[in-house]
């Protein structure tokens, strides 16, 4: 890393941290004007695909940034994001760009707020985002991606995204979320079953209920020393939780919870409140051997 | 008989003294009885000078002009007044030989025959210049005594000029008139000339004609007529382009110009030259009327007749039908008036027709006389050539207020990116102009002007980086300026309109990286504006005014190609310096 790209970095958390004080607009995004360059990259930004160049836009000297190949995608994980966003965007883009703008919610790497920017030519746009139910649960940080993926001319001069008070419309719907994370709908899990609010395998009840006799209920979670304080996590619903029936592959949070009494990956999450001791607070589920 | 007054013998004894004006005058008969005899005249001018004489301008003119008046006004039939321009000796020899026969038979028939003899030209002690060659005097003189007219005049205009008047003859020695006078008295003979021995005429570039031959030619169309008899007499000519002449020459560089009238008289009363009553179209300039008056023929500019009016009898003179333009000095306002002489009628002036020029200054074509003080602002020895140039040029400044264009394809790109205006949007820019200004003709003035447009700035934050676009607008353009009196000497209204090139500046400052970067560029557009205004007239050099305008100039351009205008509405309070004596 040459001094002038570590530069620009150290440049880009001071600007970060001055950002975070009142008078910032509400911008929860480093460089939304593309200024920050780092040789051909841009510093603040994450080039996912494809390759970018510096263009001028208004001003031969007011630069944006232009998404060259197909695909071209660039990232960002921002800071303090909000409840409700309002996205919006200075650009030049064609038609047959196929330019998009996308947000993870839960930063799964998948997107879950996927809309195309419409043709304009140094026009701006601007869409209201609604973060899902229980964002907070997720961290406050989301990532938003720009992505062009047609042939046609996308030049970027500004992109904002704003923390706003009031939200009209629905609330975005996550998507492929993992068992153990929470949900609002069963559309929202990876497993299509949303129960207690937690993506899992089985429901006690209904249609999601365990077959083969095996009742539907959750793992006990034990917390990582040293002094377990107990359960405070949402934990996911699995078909016979510590009855050692779970097949290769079947989600699982302890040991036996398999058939081979062995879980693989399973990493209960905990922290630790003073004296009250430390609690667990989020299971990813493993998968049995 | 009357004979020689005894200054004019004087001057033939010693070329000293002269004549007073009109101090020879035959005896009284009553010439409406009379009949009129037959007049017959040679006329002739000469432009070229000898060896060290510079060319004249208006000699030759001068002659067309007096042959145009005797034939109009003076009883002379075409065929029998010759025009000789710039001829050789022999030539008015030998026209003089013409003639010759012609007079001998009203003088054997026992008829009265008057011969006219004008020049106009170069001439020195000796001879008359005519180009490269002379005619001498004495064989002049020789001719002319052997004429068998019953009264012979000879006006001779034989002098100069300078810078704006030049000088006919290079020799002013010889009492040139006096000498021929003396010995041209066999018969009832009068020889007027333009100046003495010892001084030159001259000619007038604002008249465009001798001073003395315009003067004798406006006497003999009519402002000669003092007694108002409807004739205008050898003697009265003579009085009026004595006064006139002397008056007009008295502040040139070259100096006073005295016209000379020698009469050798006898029974031929007072001396008709011209009949304006007789006339078909006349001009009446109004008995109270007290005024300068310079009258010019419309299509051609020609003056033809510049005369000051005292209040008394009307005054009357005969000009060829036409249309002309007067102009009217008087109490310090200068008029404007357009009239239209038609044959068989008496056009009066009426100044209530004429529209008003200028106040408190002076108009082209005016010869400042001694009638007339001049201006104490008007340096001692100023060629007293009506409007100098320094006199039609000002400089002027204003300082106002000025709208700023806010919406525009230029702006709301601004707007797009996230730019807002600094300051609010209401509030005007400074406006600075300084011009110059030309007098073009009344009521018309040039401005050349240098000009600021508006300024702004324009700021954006975002990200937590601000940046900062500032610009200025410049603008120079011509205008032409439409102005009249509503008050004179107090207020003037006036309208301008025109076109030039308009700049603006821009600096464009980013902060990437916490860094300041800072871009200027140039650009340029074209200006087009104009203004209504009032203007308070302190004095001849400074006044003030008061003007709305408005100015279009889209000098700024974005890399998107739009515009950005810089002008605006503006309202100024200026101050106006004259050079001169000023124009208005």
């Amino acid at each position: 890393m040459s001094w002038k790209t570590l530069a620009a970095k150290v440049t880009l958390v001071g600007c970060a941290v001055a950002c975070m004080a009142p008078g910032c607009n509400g911008d929860v995004l480093n460089d939304s004007t593309f200024r920050l360059w780092c040789g051909d990259s841009l510093c603040a930004w994450n080039l996912d695909a494809g390759h970018v160049k510096q263009t001028s836009t208004w001003h031969a000297d007011d630069y944006g940034v232009e998404l060259l190949d197909t695909p071209t995608q660039i990232s960002q994980d921002t800071r303090e994001a909000s409840d409700c966003m309002e996205f919006s965007a200075v650009a030049d883009v064609d038609a047959a760009a196929g330019t998009r703008v996308q947000v993870d919610f839960n930063l799964d790497g998948v997107p879950d707020f996927d809309e195309a920017i419409a043709e304009t030519h140094w026009g701006r746009a601007r869409l209201l985002i609604h973060a899902p139910d229980h964002f907070n649960d997720y961290g406050d940080r989301v990532r938003v991606i720009l992505r062009k993926n047609g042939v046609g001319r996308a030049v970027l001069a500004e992109i904002r995204l704003q923390r706003v008070e009031t939200c009209t419309g629905g609330r975005t719907t996550l998507r492929h979320v993992a068992v153990g994370e929470s949900c609002v709908s069963p559309a929202e899990c990876e497993s299509s079953v949303c129960c207690g609010s937690i993506c899992s395998t089985c429901c006690a009840t209904g249609p999601n209920a365990c077959t083969g006799g095996d009742a539907c209920g959750r793992p006990r979670v034990v917390a990582p020393t040293p002094s377990p304080g107990g359960e405070l996590a949402a934990v996911p619903s699995l078909c016979g939780p510590g009855l050692s029936h779970g097949a290769a592959g079947a989600p699982c949070i302890n040991a036996n919870d398999c058939a081979s009494n062995a879980c693989e990956g399973a990493t209960p999450e905990s922290e630790c409140f003073g004296d009250a001791g430390c609690f667990v607070t989020k299971v990813h589920p493993g998968k049995c051997r | 008989m009357t004979s020689f007054t005894k200054s004019a013998a004087s001057v033939v004894l010693g070329g000293t003294l002269s004549l007073a004006p009109g101090a020879a005058r035959a005896e009284p008969l009553p010439t409406s009885a009379a009949p009129h005899p037959h007049a017959y005249g040679i006329i002739v001018g000469s432009n070229a000078g000898g060896a060290g004489q510079q060319t004249l301008r208006y000699a030759e003119d001068d002659a067309a002009r007096v042959a145009a008046v005797l034939r109009d006004l003076g009883r002379f039939g075409t065929s029998d007044l010759r025009v000789l321009a710039h001829p050789d000796g022999a030539k008015i020899l030998a026209t003089l030989d013409e003639l010759a026969p012609k007079l001998k038979e009203h003088a054997d028939r026992g008829e009265q025959a008057t011969f006219f003899f004008y020049y106009s030209g170069h001439a020195k002690a000796s001879a008359l210049t005519l180009g490269d060659g002379e005619l001498p005097l004495a064989v002049l003189r020789d001719r002319l005594r052997q004429l068998p007219a019953t009264l012979t005049l000879v006006v001779l205009d034989a002098c100069q000029s300078g810078a704006f008047a030049r000088t006919k003859g290079a020799e002013p020695a010889a009492d040139f008139s006096f000498n021929s006078v003396a010995r041209l008295t066999t018969k009832g003979i009068a020889v007027m000339a333009s100046s003495t021995g010892q001084e030159l005429s001259q000619e007038s570039d604002a008249l465009k004609s001798s001073y003395f031959t315009h003067h004798l030619v406006v006497a003999l169309r009519g402002a000669g007529d003092q007694d108002g008899d409807g004739k205008v007499s050898l003697d009265e000519a003579y009085r009026y382009a004595y006064r006139r002449t002397l008056a007009a020459t008295a502040r040139t560089r070259v100096g006073m110009q005295h016209a000379t009238l020698e009469t050798d008289l006898s029974g031929q009363g007072d001396v008709p030259v011209t009949y304006p009553a007789e006339a078909g179209a006349r001009l009446e300039l109004p008995g109270p009327l007290d005024a300068r008056v310079l009258v010019q023929h419309h299509a051609s500019g020609s003056v033809v007749a510049e005369l000051v009016k005292a209040p008394g009898p009307p005054l009357r003179l005969a000009l060829p039908a036409g249309t002309y333009d007067a102009t009217v000095r008087a109490q310090g306002q200068i008029l404007a008036c357009s009239l239209t002489l038609s044959d068989g009628q008496l056009t009066a002036l009426e100044l209530g027709t004429c529209q008003i020029a200028a106040a408190n200054g002076l108009a082209k074509g005016f010869e400042d006389d001694a009638e007339t003080p001049p201006s104490p602002d008007v340096p001692e020895g100023t060629p007293p050539l009506g409007l100098r140039e320094i006199d039609r040029w000002a400089i002027e400044g204003s300082l106002g207020i000025m709208t700023r264009t806010t919406d525009d394809a230029y702006v709301r790109t601004l707007s797009t990116f996230d730019y807002e205006e600094k300051s609010p949007t209401l509030r005007p820019a400074g406006r600075a102009a300084l011009g110059v200004t030309r007098f073009l003709a009344p009521h018309l003035t040039l401005l050349v002007q240098g000009q600021t447009l508006t300024g702004d700035v324009y700021t954006r934050s975002v990200s937590g980086d601000s940046d900062e676009l500032t610009f200025q607008g410049f603008g120079a353009g011509a205008y032409l300026r439409a102005h009249t009196d509503v008050a004179p000497r107090l207020l003037q209204i006036y309208g301008q309109a025109g076109g030039g090139a308009s700049m603006a500046t821009t600096t464009l400052t980013t902060s990437a990286d916490k860094n300041p970067h800072k871009t200027s560029d140039v650009a340029w557009g074209y200006l087009l504006g104009g203004a209504v205004g009032v203007a308070v007239v302190a004095d001849s050099r400074v006044g003030a005014f008061a003007q709305a305008s408005y100015e279009r100039a889209p000098a700024m351009v974005n890399a998107f190609g739009e515009r950005h205008d810089v002008g605006g509405f503006a309202v100024s309070l200026g101050v106006r310096l004259n050079f001169g004596r000023g124009t208005r």
